[in-house]
């Protein structure tokens, strides 16, 4: 028959298809959970980033590389405010051409790539949905732009990387940072974060020394405090010697708000113990005993080996 | 070069549905979509959307008629299916070597899936092995025996089932090799 050539359609498939062909040699499978699966991306040489919420073991991590073979991987670091990982392996790898965002716009073109556990890639087609200024996760962690991709997050794309239509790479992808979308985590912040994991292994986040568990404010109690939000924490732990005790933070505190702002669960709390907190006082508005108080608690650094 | 896109996205769209026709099966068994694969009335279908002898096939502009089963293979759900071709306006596809297929490469299905006649879906390959082209792109029911096919028009399978959120698609390789196995009567429309 006739054919009508696609010729735009055609030049875009193909080079679809080139961008894929080009970043697989970058992107590798992460076994580092029995229940997620994920993908990483070469950073450099030895070094792969990869999402923090499918790292669930310290060691015993493997990475499959494009060749198909598995390689052995230890963990450098992991940044759980912005769902970001870093694992070195011995093999050589080959880091993908990157891209900066300030030329993105909605509406642009982009491709996630990630690759499964028979090391095979794959690749997902979307546009740029929803692009911001900088802003901050639920777990406090700092992102320099929002970045929301309108693609389908295939089983194991976290950690992969989102492509531009040239095939350049334009951040992370994962599905860790908001129950409902998935989303991108920009190259600049990647890089910021893989530094700060590759000279310290661990991000600043400031410490309070509690453990705590959300509760419900009663109808009554918050009519009484004219209280607007029904949830708060409570603390069931504070460790010896830690900020939290000594600004006589008890067991059995609710804790309302921090430094103006509400906390109706322990996500509110961890969102405002970012890196800036740290050695900063804030007040804290609690509950104890049916009676509001305000406490100053000045904001230690978290120490390295808890998350 | 959006408007370049949209207009090659409706040529695309149009040129699949004229090859594309609705298919029943005449024992009511079944349904789905076909390919037309050659002027003398050769239409190709999954082996699950014919049970019978006889199917009922429309095409996009309506006109309907009758097919007569020439070949089944349940194994590759692969069914072939003549039809008188004064009968039916038949608008012949072109074949492209699924084999030649590389990831993340743009692939359109075409189909009546839930009654919506000549409906599209888009999506990118995702691999290719001798048994399925398997492609991200939305399927239903009613696409079942329809073509997938590149963005130049080229068909490269034959939609057959869905697994995972993917299109799994009879590969053309697959489809030479059971055209080759049609009987004699077939031999000369299977060329």
């Amino acid at each position: 028959m006739s054919t009508t050539v696609s010729s735009a359609l055609v030049a875009l498939s193909d080079d679809l298809a080139s961008a894929v062909e080009r970043v697989a040699p970058s992107v590798v499978y992460v076994d580092g959970s029995p229940r997620r699966d994920a993908s990483g991306l070469a950073w450099d040489e030895h070094t792969i980033v990869t999402v923090d919420h499918a790292i669930e073991r310290d060691d015993e991590i493997e990475v499959y590389v494009d060749s198909g073979s598995h390689v052995r991987a230890t963990l450098v670091g992991r940044d759980p405010s912005t769902d970001l990982a870093l694992v070195r392996v011995d093999a050589t790898l080959t880091p993908a051409p990157r891209a900066s965002l300030d030329a993105l716009r909605v509406g642009h073109i982009v491709l996630a790539v990630g690759r499964d556990e028979d090391a095979r890639p794959g690749a997902s087609l979307g546009v740029v949905s929803a692009l911001d200024g900088p802003w901050r996760t639920w777990r406090g962690g700092d992102v320099d732009r929002f970045l929301r991709p309108d693609l389908s997050m295939y089983s194991g794309f976290s950690g992969g990387p989102l492509l531009d239509s040239r095939g350049l790479v334009l951040g992370i992808n994962t599905a860790g940072l908001s129950r409902r979308t998935a989303l991108t985590v920009p190259l600049s912040t990647v890089e910021r974060v893989v530094t700060q994991l590759l000279s310290g292994g661990r991000i600043r986040r400031g410490y309070l020394g509690i453990a705590m568990q959300q509760v419900r404010l009663s109808p009554a109690l918050r009519a009484t405090h004219a209280l607007e939000a029904d949830g708060a924490v409570i603390v069931v732990d504070v460790a010896a010697d830690g900020p939290a005790e000594r600004a006589g933070l008890l067991m059995g505190d609710v804790i309302l708000a921090i430094g103006g702002r509400t906390v109706e669960d322990s996500d509110d709390l961890q969102y405002a113990l970012g890196a800036e907190s740290v050695g900063t006082s804030q007040t804290l508005r609690i509950l104890r005993g049916g009676v509001l108080r305000e406490v100053s608690v000045t904001v230690s650094e978290r120490p390295g080996d808890d998350e | 070069m959006t408007s370049e896109l949209d207009r090659e996205f409706a040529t695309l769209a149009e040129r699949l549905a004229a090859s594309t026709v609705r298919v029943e099966d005449a024992g009511g068994r079944g349904s789905g979509s076909g390919v037309v694969w050659d002027r003398r009335g050769l239409v190709l279908t999954n082996a699950h959307v014919v049970r019978g002898n006889y199917a009922t096939l429309e095409n996009a502009r309506g006109t309907r008629t009758r097919g007569k089963l020439i070949g089944r293979d349940r194994e590759w759900d692969l069914a072939a299916l003549l039809v008188d071709p004064s009968a039916l306006w038949l608008e012949p596809v072109e074949v492209r070597d699924a084999a030649t297929l590389r990831p993340g490469e743009l692939v359109v299905a075409v189909g009546n899936p839930l009654g919506l006649v000549g409906a599209l879906t888009v999506g990118l390959v995702q691999r290719c092995n001798s048994r399925w082209v398997i492609a991200d792109v939305r399927l239903a029911p009613g696409n079942s025996g329809g073509p997938l096919a590149d963005v130049a028009g080229r068909v490269v399978g034959i939609n057959s089932m869905i697994a995972g959120g993917m299109a799994l698609a009879v590969p053309t390789g697959a489809i030479a090799d059971f055209l080759r196995t049609l009987g004699s009567e077939s031999a000369m429309h299977a060329a």
